[in-house]
């Protein structure tokens, strides 16, 4: 019996780091090879704390717990800059030379000789040794991982952590800081898999090496991307099956030698066969029964402009809302951006016209922040923002959308507008595990609001449904929607009505018109001149970098000057 | 329920049938008693698991063949720790003790030895370690080595060195891990008591076929002789690229096995070692008809890794176990084996060794064996010094 | 001092040539298919299976060894990317899930080849090894054909991808996949020619592992892993890169040996790549690769 208990005891341990993991990858979107150097950096922590500093057991899980806590916070800052296969191969090899720090750096760990006589946990008077005595902290541990692990990716800090994994730029662009959830992701990563390495020194009582090799971070990344990723009852099913079937095999009596090799025959090809034909894994990220937020109540009636959030403090009406002076950029030799000076009146729509590489997107890269400027400055409300990081200034009242839409894919549409609410609480650790009834009551009002921005785009009915799935045209009334979530009062919107016919266009164009009536600042870039003409107050002409034309959008269409250079001396 | 969810619960169903209804033992009269063994089937030291099972496969089919053991039969059970991996060996003892109810583990390695070491005391189960060297197996309850240890051998490494070559420089280059830093360690304590001095320290990975950078250095302290700590195929390749990067001196060791000597060749002439030797051309009747079987059965001549596992089953065990029934007591019983192996030692019992004569286990899990000095003359080894009372008497 | 200086430049320029060879072979794949291709360690693995067996087994020379373990290189290299990796660009996979594909494919490869073959290390026999002495220096014979051959195979391979229609059509695809499509290559037909390229060289850089190191199911992986520390080092989407990179990692590696012990030449090599992938993902050769 003791035999089969020890394998709980393991899949407990194992679900423990594989819930760590799929935090970090599968919700946060950021691929680790190192899950097994932060587990073993653990261990040693516990194993050297209990025997060198003398420290009883409790103890020595904290001082795991916060090792590996603080270890993972380090890593996420060489971490930040790369994406991909490149954060693939940073991680490996961190593990690598962690593993390598273990196994020769002998003064310290023993090398491979490990460290034996790790002393067994006193608890409530009892010590505990056997796989039976140690199943109830075992299980007590993983239950606890689990809920936090859980909590946390259900919650709206689990949201933002979804759409930093779909898309960090736009992440940026909906007011939220990639450093500080990414900082955050990695860091309560690294402690719940600190609670496994205290739990998992004191109980094998040995630890070498050996056990925190890079074939235990690839078993882990791989446990969790078949167990479903997303999905923390998908990581459990995967630690089961994994850890605890292989076992079974053991009494197959074939021979000893090759028992271990056909299980990882059976595994790799699982590998390959599933990344082919279900990549999602055993438990996908949106399995039924988890769509709770679907359509449910309706909205309560909707419409008009008092539905429409608004952050940062009230601004009376005079004045511009947004002012740029001599904006400068170049890209090696070419001036994308040559002394740029404009101004958005308050509650109007602007309109930045100009053929195709005059530089209309890098001015709005400039105005949000996504691009330094080196020279000039911007000023919303009257306050200078030039220096200030993309999200900042969207907390400040300055939002933007994208030319490729680039919603959240993976998410719900109502998701999508959710996560750019600002000021949630549930965003924070702190209300989210000790203020449950605010950040409760929180997320009432804000799916309210959400709901609300769908329903003014038209598509509160489809707010259950994954964003990817939605036609190009109604993704960026999704993506309207997300913007107007924000908050922001100064609103710029790249390209609205490419891309889908007549019927969107003519939806987008009645939505921007509502936008400004309700007192918003819109600023749009456009290539179509009707739709220029049909909806902006105000009209830039760009080209090279400049803008040598402003006005009424129906003086600057009859410039022949103009014309010739947008059509390229061709006559309308 | 979503088709997965059934799909995962009826594995998980299927699992729990498994070991509830795992087959029982097959009706026999009586029970054979079974032997664990806990060995590195897989991985970079698979060749020992090879040869050590296939020493103690060999007792258990001459016992099984010749009747049992006072009419029981022996039945072995093997684990794999991979060369090392204590997690392994740890859920294969699990295994072993728990559903095999093994009453005693043959074992392997230091690291999974001491990693199990503590399961074999909570269930009072004998250990014996033919392998390992490291001397943090000293010492440990009921654990018994019947190779003996780097710490016990090394220091004549160095009494040879200073006596033979007169070196008064030293350089060492062993095994990263507790074997080779245990010979490291008794080789910087015997030269501190005989006069010479550690010019250089370099451990390398075990299995790690390139040692340039150690030998560049070891050339650079300019040494009298090379001291190894290393064991099994590694002395070949060391042998191989020392002498290839122009290492003249006189190399020294604790271990030589035949395989190392195949890939050593020529430049093998020459290295020295000091152990407790398995000569499968001398000893006594016992270590003839070993020989010859274990030939019959493998073609290969065993060299000591064999030796010692078939020693453990057939000149330990084996008489530990006549004991018990002679008594009338039970063998499987757990703490029986350990018992009468502690109360052997007690009683000072001598125990055959394979190797020639006997051996004698001692209560802190060390055993003497004949120790002497041989060197590699022309692809073989031959005896060159005697130890006795812990001084080398060399021979002419 | 000086002359263990010299003696450690000079295992890192023979052990850097090797690795330049595994960088190149990897990098060529990854620069033109944009895949990481983890299961080039099973390919190494599996050419050298093959020559053992016909080698040690069915007892051909060893130059026949290499040839065969090129082919089977070669064409191994190409089935993966055939059964493996196209099925799973049809379905839209993303890079990380090819990334597993790739890794599973390894796992399962090197457990089928323990299952067959055993897990006993095997030797590759049949290349004398002796040492050669020059001046202060010393290197075996293995390494001296490391040395050489090596760079034959380097300079042939760049000859071949600056001078030939195909390795140009392969700089090209490399450069910009779209781009070459509309002057009229097929990046399909592109990417086999350098899986198989690529997996005949590192079927060859096994060989001349194997020559001193024993064979065992896992042999692929550690040179792999130099292969994507010489790549990411030199700059990847750079050939000329990859071997700077291979070169400056076997230098590195060995020249710490004046400082450290020698079992640490692993942690240095990972250091190293940490290192370029903090504070210069470029690498030291960069091309920006779309």
């Amino acid at each position: 019996m003791d035999f089969w208990l020890h394998v709980v005891n393991m899949i407990g341990l194992f679900i423990m780091l594989g819930v760590s993991l799929n935090l970090l990858l599968g919700y946060g979107g950021l691929v680790s090879m190192a899950q097994a150097a932060f587990f073993g950096v653990g261990a040693y922590a516990a194993a050297l704390s209990a025997r060198d500093l003398g420290l009883p057991f409790p103890l020595t899980l904290v001082v795991a717990i916060v090792v590996t806590t603080l270890l993972a916070g380090v890593v996420t800052f060489p971490a930040l800059r790369v994406r991909g296969e490149y954060l693939i191969l940073l991680t490996l090899a961190f593990q690598m030379v962690i593993y390598g720090l273990m196994l020769s750096w002998v003064d310290l760990t023993a090398g491979r000789t490990g460290i034996s006589g790790i002393p067994r946990p006193r608890l409530f008077g009892k010590t505990l040794v056997t796989p039976a005595e140690f199943l109830p902290l075992i299980a007590a541990g993983a239950l606890v991982t689990f809920a936090i692990a859980y909590r946390i990716g259900e919650s709206p800090l689990g949201r933002v952590l979804k759409a930093m994994r779909d898309d960090e730029t736009a992440t940026l662009a909906i007011g939220k800081s990639v450093l500080r959830y990414k900082v955050l992701v990695f860091c309560v990563s690294g402690g719940l898999a600190g609670v496994a390495a205290g739990l998992f020194a004191h109980y094998q009582a040995f630890i070498n090496p050996f056990s925190f090799n890079l074939d235990r971070s690839i078993f882990l990344v791989a446990l969790v991307v078949l167990g479903g990723t997303g999905n923390l009852l998908g990581t459990v099913a995967g630690a089961i099956l994994f850890v605890g079937l292989p076992e079974v095999l053991r009494f197959l009596q074939a021979r000893q030698d090759i028992v271990d090799a056909i299980r990882n025959l059976v595994f790799g090809l699982l590998l390959v066969l599933f990344m082919r034909f279900r990549p999602e894994g055993l438990v996908p990220e949106h399995a039924r029964g988890r769509r709770r937020q679907g359509v449910g109540q309706p909205a309560p009636a909707l419409s008009g402009p008092g539905i429409l959030p608004s952050a940062g403090p009230a601004h009376d009406g005079a004045g511009p809302a947004l002012v740029a002076q001599g904006l400068r950029k170049s890209f090696g030799g070419i001036k994308a951006a040559d002394e740029l000076s404009l101004a958005l009146p308050r509650g109007k729509v602007t309109a930045l016209v100009g053929p195709n590489g005059a530089g209309k997107t890098t001015v709005f890269n400039l105005l949000t922040g996504f691009l330094a400027a080196e020279a000039g400055t911007v000023a919303l409300q009257g306050e200078d923002i030039t220096r200030l990081a993309p999200w900042r200034t969207v907390r400040l009242g300055l939002a933007r959308s994208f030319q490729d839409v680039r919603l959240f894919e993976r998410m719900t549409v109502l998701d999508n507008v959710l996560v750019a609410l600002p000021q949630q609480p549930g965003e924070r650790l702190g209300p989210l595990f000790f203020a449950p009834r605010r950040t409760a009551e929180a997320e009432r009002r804000n799916r309210d609001q959400a709901l609300g921005s769908l329903a003014f785009v038209g598509l509160v009915d489809r707010a259950g449904e994954i964003a990817s799935s939605l036609a190009f045209g109604e993704q960026k009334l999704v993506a309207l929607a997300r913007l107007i979530a924000t908050g922001a009062d100064v609103l710029l919107l790249d390209e609205p009505s490419s891309g889908v016919d007549l019927q969107w266009v003519r939806r987008i164009l009645d939505l921007i018109r509502q936008l400004a009536a309700a007192g918003k600042t819109v600023c749009i870039v456009e290539h179509n001149l009707e739709v220029v003409t049909a909806v902006a107050d105000h009209a830039y002409f760009m080209e090279a970098g400049r803008i040598i034309a402003e006005g009424r959008p129906e003086e600057l269409m009859a410039d022949p000057r103009l014309a010739d250079i947008y059509f390229g001396k061709a006559r309308r | 329920m979503t088709r997965k969810r059934l799909w995962v619960g009826m594995s998980l169903g299927v699992m729990a049938g498994w070991a509830v209804l795992a087959p029982p033992a097959p009706a026999e009269a009586q029970e054979p008693v079974k032997l664990g063994m806990i060995l590195a089937m897989t991985g970079p030291g698979a060749f020992y698991g090879q040869v050590m099972s296939r020493g103690a496969q060999l007792a258990v089919d001459q016992i099984n063949k010749a009747g049992g053991i006072g009419g029981r039969r022996l039945q072995i059970l093997i684990e794999d720790h991979k060369s090392g991996d204590a997690d392994a060996a740890v859920t294969g003892a699990r295994k072993l003790l728990d559903v095999d109810k093994v009453p005693v583990i043959l074992t392997s390695y230091s690291a999974p030895t001491l990693a199990i070491q503590p399961l074999a005391v909570e269930k009072k189960v004998l250990l014996l370690n033919g392998g390992g060297v490291g001397s943090v197996l000293v010492g440990k309850r009921n654990l018994y080595n019947t190779r003996m240890l780097s710490s016990q051998t090394a220091p004549f490494v160095v009494q040879w060195a200073v006596s033979r070559h007169s070196a008064k420089r030293v350089a060492t280059l062993f095994w990263n891990d507790a074997a080779g830093q245990g010979v490291n360690g008794a080789i910087k304590e015997a030269c501190g008591k005989l006069g010479c001095q550690v010019v250089a320290e370099e451990p390398h990975d075990i299995g790690a076929k390139s040692y340039s950078a150690q030998i560049a250095r070891i050339k650079a302290a300019r040494p009298d002789v090379l001291a190894l700590g290393s064991f099994g195929d590694d002395v070949g390749y060391i042998l191989t690229q020392a002498r290839a990067y122009g290492i003249t001196v006189p190399i020294l060791g604790v271990e030589w096995t035949p395989n190392a000597q195949k890939i050593g060749g020529k430049t093998m002439e020459g290295y020295a070692i000091a152990v407790d030797r398995f000569d499968p051309a001398a000893g006594d009747d016992k270590t003839k008809a070993f020989v010859e079987a274990y030939k019959a059965a493998h073609k290969d001549s065993p060299e000591f890794y064999a030796a010692n596992y078939y020693e453990h089953v057939e000149l330990i065990l084996r008489p530990l176990m006549k004991r018990i029934l002679d008594r009338g007591g039970d063998p499987a019983k757990p703490g029986e084996l350990l018992g009468e192996m502690e109360r052997a030692l007690s009683a000072r019992l001598k125990f055959a060794s394979v190797y020639g004569g006997d051996m004698q286990i001692h209560a802190d899990g060390t055993v003497t064996k004949p120790l002497g000095v041989y060197e590699v003359k022309g692809d073989a080894l031959t005896l060159i010094g005697r130890i006795v009372d812990g001084k080398i008497q060399a021979r002419p | 001092m000086l002359a263990l200086a010299a003696q450690l430049a000079t295992n890192g320029l023979i052990s850097g040539s090797l690795y330049a060879l595994l960088g190149v072979s990897w990098g060529l794949i990854f620069a033109t298919t944009k895949i990481f291709h983890f299961a080039h360690a099973l390919t190494l693995t599996v050419a050298v299976y093959a020559a053992v067996l016909a080698v040690g087994q069915w007892g051909l020379g060893l130059p026949a060894g290499f040839f065969l373990a090129a082919l089977v290189g070669c064409l191994f290299g190409v089935a993966t990317e055939r059964v493996v990796y196209r099925p799973l660009r049809r379905v839209n996979a993303t890079s990380l899930n090819i990334f597993l594909a790739s890794l599973g494919l390894l796992i399962a490869g090197e457990s089928a080849v323990l299952i067959v073959f055993g897990p006993q290390a095997r030797d590759l026999p049949g290349f004398p090894i002796s040492g050669i002495a020059l001046g202060p220096v010393a290197f075996t014979t293995v390494e001296g054909l490391w040395l050489v051959g090596s760079w034959a195979l380097l300079l042939l391979l760049i000859a071949w991808l600056w001078w030939t229609r195909y390795g140009r059509a392969i700089r090209a695809v490399a450069s910009n996949r779209e781009l070459a499509q509309c002057v009229g290559i097929d990046p399909e037909h592109v990417s086999l020619l350098v899986f198989g390229i690529g997996s005949a060289l590192v079927g060859l850089g096994g060989m001349l592992l194997a020559l001193r190191d024993t064979v065992s199911p896992t042999i692929g992986v550690q040179p792999v892993l130099t292969a994507f520390i010489a790549v990411f080092l030199g700059g990847i989407g750079s050939i000329p890169g990859a071997v700077l990179g291979g070169l400056v990692l076997g230098l590195a590696e060995n020249m710490g040996g004046l400082l450290l012990p020698g079992h640490w030449q692993g942690v240095i090599a990972f250091v190293v790549l940490f290192s370029v992938l903090v504070f210069r993902p470029s690498g030291l050769l960069g091309v920006r690769t779309r």
